[in-house]
């Protein structure tokens, strides 16, 4: 079975390198759910403590992807959609959490919780959501960088090797987008 | 923006970037000379980077955001519990609404996670303290029922609160009445403290406020169970940790928690000072945005300043509270009684913003009673310290209070420093029987009225009613007996109308007119065959006939006004004129009581929508109160009517149509309205006098059809009456207040005020319409009936 779907999925992921735009349509919701089960998986596995989105994506692809069919960029490829799902799947959670927690009012306990409270400011990803698809529309593919070094935990070389550019074109556009991001989610 | 514009921006930008910072301006200078709007969008972008570590770590929300996905507990049994559903999930673990089967009652239930299970030496210091804990039955505190192990989990049974928490309250814009709250947190922190338990954690999260007005504090002793790191050195937010853990949340923890001492009941205060500032000004003592590093770096250095513009009292119990050393805090229950004067205050100040602006004036004036302030003390600490020797001096104490020091004080307005001497005496009458109380001609029994007169004006509305019906206890036989004593009756006529007085400002309509009916009836007897403004030789005096009178028939129509009998206080007023204006000819200092007579009849003729007769009385009211005030430039009172005299004018005018007139009048009353809160701006009254002129002038120009003016009134009034409602209850300033926001399409916020004004029995026309206009109660209508 698991050779099955993971033979399956690299076949996809071929087809979808090769110029068959349909096959991400079938790969999408596969890597969605596999995502959304390791998570969990390690979160009852450490009993809540962190985990790395980096981490999920990276076992994703071993359970998903049959290593030696694929080369170094479609490794890439993969976890471009992987950092794409990510970023779906956390905002997601993040807008319902959010409504939750405005919303109910009944009952609430307070559990202690210094632990999260005192830690940086959270990001608030739904703004960070809005001004990178507003950035998606300007520039494509500096909003791709950030999703994947952001949501797909990819680092400059993978980029690199995904989006086809140079490192240092990475570094460039990933200052950029950061400053203009940045400046979005303030006002 | 499009695509185009960004990839200019980009390229400008991106070469700025790897410009060294130093030459940055000057690069850019001659990069796009020509195109000032892109050089000032990169000067702008360049500027946004401020936190280096933005972006650079995945999501942070990621553990908590999955983990609703997770399967939750509810229908599983721990033992005897059996857990119904999830309540919260959070960083430490789960909490449960849940059902103890044996004892057959709800309760909660906190499922703390193995991965933040206690070491062995801090579970068994919390098992003690869960233990005193579970023994501590305070109606404050959250009550812990159990604590057990279960699975590798810990288990914590606790009682089951349905409520708000404060930061909830807080986030949905503030708390009703802050000082209720902080006392009821006070007497909670007081009563572990007093059993040796620090809570270590105190914020509002951790409290919560049921349907009922109740606080709970939640969690006593819980901060023990978990640990935050913190850095060492806050310019390195990613160093080294410090070799300590410390226990608590960053934004309030006190100075020695910061430093990794132990926390103590001390630090508790701490934060109690933090979380008050919270409840009184809405706003974090630390901004949110504060990273945990800079709030224990802070805390560190003592670092916590009381935000300007509250009250005095308040200020000093917060810089007690917020003392680096925690040797200077209050205990608890220092706080406790603090507050407790506080919310005393807020209904003293209405008071005695009379003899407040009394003071004021003569001070102002530089008159010739300058009384040494320490030496007024002095002899009140000293008449206290007196109490204190021996309960059989009280006699010569109330003797004391009787004469010398009562009147002197009272002729400078320095009442309030018989506030302990009073507190003292009504100690000892409450230990003397009715028939001592009621000896002699009632000697005693006056004094207790002079005590109760000086609980009433410092806001002890409790125990001046209580010392009025101890007067009166010792009175009504000692007038039976004597029925034919002038000064017994006088007495106990005194005692009546002041009860019904202080009755009637508690708001207790119905209570107080019986005393009042009494009064007047008292008062009838001792003046009767007497033509107006005379009387027989001896005590009571002709003037303290009259006055009794006169002021007894005005108090009680006063009443009857506030209950929507407009017509009955007339003809009470009515007949009270008629008294007056003669009895004035002969003792020129009863015009005050006409003057009061006037203005009554005026707003009973304007309640009573007679807008033939509303002119002319209001007329005739403010002509005298004009006149009075012109001729006894110090009476701080006769002042002060000026202001309530163009008020009414100009509602009268209004509602005799003439539109213009009366926004002219009523915009004098503002002007003086102004001068005085400027004079005195810690008075209530003061300010609550320029809430009314303002709601008259709001409503004049709505009226006008100039609706923007008129919401930039209103605005003003809530601006006065949100404060003042915070600090203490008074059906006035709420009636001002809850105008305000159905004028300003506030109509939902207004609701719970309606009904407490309601509730209270007032029904003066103008709310009613009101009520009826916009449908404030349903099932209400304008006559007060339920439909």
């Amino acid at each position: 079975m698991a050779d099955e779907s993971t033979g399956n999925v690299t076949l996809l992921l071929n087809r979808w390198q090769s110029g068959e735009r349909e096959a991400l349509d079938q790969l999408l919701p596969t890597v969605y759910a596999e995502l959304k089960r390791l998570a969990q998986a390690q979160l009852r596995r450490d009993g809540g403590a962190t985990i790395q989105p980096t981490e999920l994506v990276a076992e994703a692809y071993l359970k998903l992807i049959d290593v030696d069919q694929v080369d170094f960029e479609g490794r890439a490829h993969f976890f471009s959609i992987a950092a794409r799902t990510m970023r779906r799947v956390l905002v997601e959670r993040y807008r319902r959490r959010e409504a939750a927690k405005r919303g109910s009012g009944e009952t609430l306990l307070t559990l202690n919780s210094a632990i999260d409270s005192g830690e940086r400011k959270p990001l608030e990803l739904t703004r960070l959501d809005d001004a990178l698809t507003d950035l998606e529309a300007l520039d494509p593919r500096q909003a791709e960088i950030v999703t994947l070094k952001f949501f797909g935990g990819l680092d400059g070389e993978e980029i690199a090797a995904a989006l086809s550019i140079s490192t240092r074109t990475v570094k460039r556009e990933w200052a950029m987008a950061k400053l203009w991001l940045g400046r979005a989610m303030a006002s | 923006m499009d695509p185009k514009r960004y990839q200019q921006i980009k390229r400008v930008l991106m070469d700025a970037l790897e410009q060294p910072q130093a030459k940055r301006d000057e690069w850019l200078a001659q990069a796009c000379p020509d195109d000032p709007e892109l050089q000032a969008e990169v000067i702008q972008l360049l500027a946004a980077q401020t936190d280096a570590s933005f972006l650079e770590h995945s999501p942070t929300g990621l553990d908590a955001a999955l983990s609703e996905d997770e399967q939750d507990a509810a229908g599983q049994r721990l033992g005897r519990i059996r857990l119904d559903r999830l309540l919260a999930r959070g960083g430490m673990g789960e909490v449960y609404a849940a059902t103890d089967e044996l004892l057959q009652r709800p309760v909660a239930v906190k499922l703390m996670k193995a991965a933040l299970r206690m070491s062995a030496l801090r579970r068994s210091a919390f098992l003690a303290e869960a233990q005193v804990l579970s023994g501590l039955r305070h109606r404050n505190i959250c009550q812990v029922y159990d604590f057990f192990e279960d699975q590798a989990q810990d288990v914590l049974v606790l009682e089951l609160i349905e409520g708000q928490t404060l930061r909830a309250l807080l986030q949905q814009g503030g708390v009703e009445q802050p000082i209720e709250i902080a006392m009821q947190v006070a007497e909670a922190l007081a009563a572990a403290h007093e059993r040796g338990i620090a809570h270590r954690d105190l914020k509002p999260e951790n409290v919560m406020l049921t349907a009922a007005g109740q606080v709970k504090v939640l969690d006593f002793g819980l901060a023990r169970a978990e640990q935050i790191p913190a850095t060492a050195d806050p310019a390195k937010p990613d160093g080294d940790t410090l070799g300590t853990q410390i226990a608590g949340t960053p934004g309030y923890l006190a100075p020695e928690q910061a430093r990794g001492e132990p926390a103590t009941t001390a630090s508790d205060l701490w934060s109690f000072g933090l979380l008050l500032i919270e409840l009184l000004t809405g706003k974090r003592a630390f901004p949110h945005s504060a990273s945990s590093e800079e709030l224990i770096a802070r805390a560190q250095r003592g670092e916590a300043s009381v935000p300007g513009g509250l009250p005095r009292a308040e200020t000093q119990l917060l810089r007690r509270l917020l003392s680096a050393d925690a040797a200077n805090r209050p205990s608890a229950r220092e706080a406790r009684e603090a507050l407790a004067s506080i919310a005393q205050r807020g209904r003293r100040r209405l008071r005695m913003a009379l003899v407040a602006s009394a003071l004021l004036l003569l001070t102002a004036a530089g008159m010739k009673y300058t009384f040494d302030l320490r030496q007024e003390r002095e002899l009140a600490l000293a008449a206290q310290a007196d109490a204190e020797k021996a309960q059989a001096e009280a006699e010569d104490l109330a003797g004391f209070m009787l004469g010398e020091l009562y009147t002197e004080l009272k002729k400078v307005g320095k009442l309030p420093l018989l506030e302990p001497v009073a507190l003292k005496a009504v100690d000892y009458y409450g230990d003397l029987r009715s028939e001592a109380i009621g000896g002699g001609r009632g000697e005693q029994a006056l004094a207790l009225i002079r005590v109760a007169e000086v609980l009433d004006m410092q806001g002890h509305l409790k125990e001046a009613i209580s010392a009025y019906q101890r007067a009166l206890e010792g009175l009504q036989p000692l007038a039976a007996a004597k029925a034919d004593d002038p000064l017994i009756q006088y007495r106990l006529a005194l005692a009546e109308r002041n009860l019904g007085e202080v009755l009637r400002y508690a708001g207790d309509y119905s209570g107080s007119d019986p005393h009042g009916l009494r009064a007047i009836e008292l008062a009838r007897e001792l003046t009767a065959g007497l033509a107006p403004g005379e009387g027989p030789e001896g005590e009571p005096s002709a003037e303290e006939r009259w006055s009794l009178l006169l002021r007894a028939i005005y108090l009680y129509a006063d009443s009857q006004f506030r209950q929507g009998r407009a017509l009955q206080a007339l003809e009470l007023l009515d007949e009270a004129k008629a008294l007056a204006i003669p009895a004035v000819a002969k003792i020129p200092g009863l015009r005050p009581h006409l003057g009061d007579i006037q203005y009554k009849r005026c707003m009973a003729y304007y309640d009573s929508q007679n807008p033939a007769k509303v002119v002319e009385a209001c007329q005739a009211s403010f002509d005298l109160d004009m006149a009075l005030a012109q001729a006894n430039p110090d009476d701080a009172k006769l002042q002060d009517n000026r202001l309530t005299a163009y008020w009414m004018l100009g509602r009268a005018l209004e509602l005799g149509g003439d539109l213009p007139a009366a926004l002219e009048t009523t915009r004098k009353g503002t002007a003086l309205a102004r001068l005085a809160v400027e004079r005195d701006p810690g008075s209530a009254e003061t300010q609550n006098g320029l809430a009314v002129t303002l709601v008259s002038e709001g409503r004049i120009l709505r009226g006008m059809g100039r609706m923007a003016e008129a919401q930039q009134a209103f605005e003003q009034v809530l601006q006065i009456t949100e404060p003042l409602i915070a600090a203490g209850r008074d059906h006035a300033i709420i009636h001002n207040h809850l105008i305000a926001l159905v004028m300003l399409g506030r109509v939902e916020e207004a609701r719970p005020y309606v009904r407490e004004v309601y509730d209270s029995g007032w029904r003066r026309p103008e709310f009613m319409q009101l009520i009826d206009e916009f449908d404030l109660l349903p099932g209400v209508e304008r006559s007060g009936k339920v439909r």
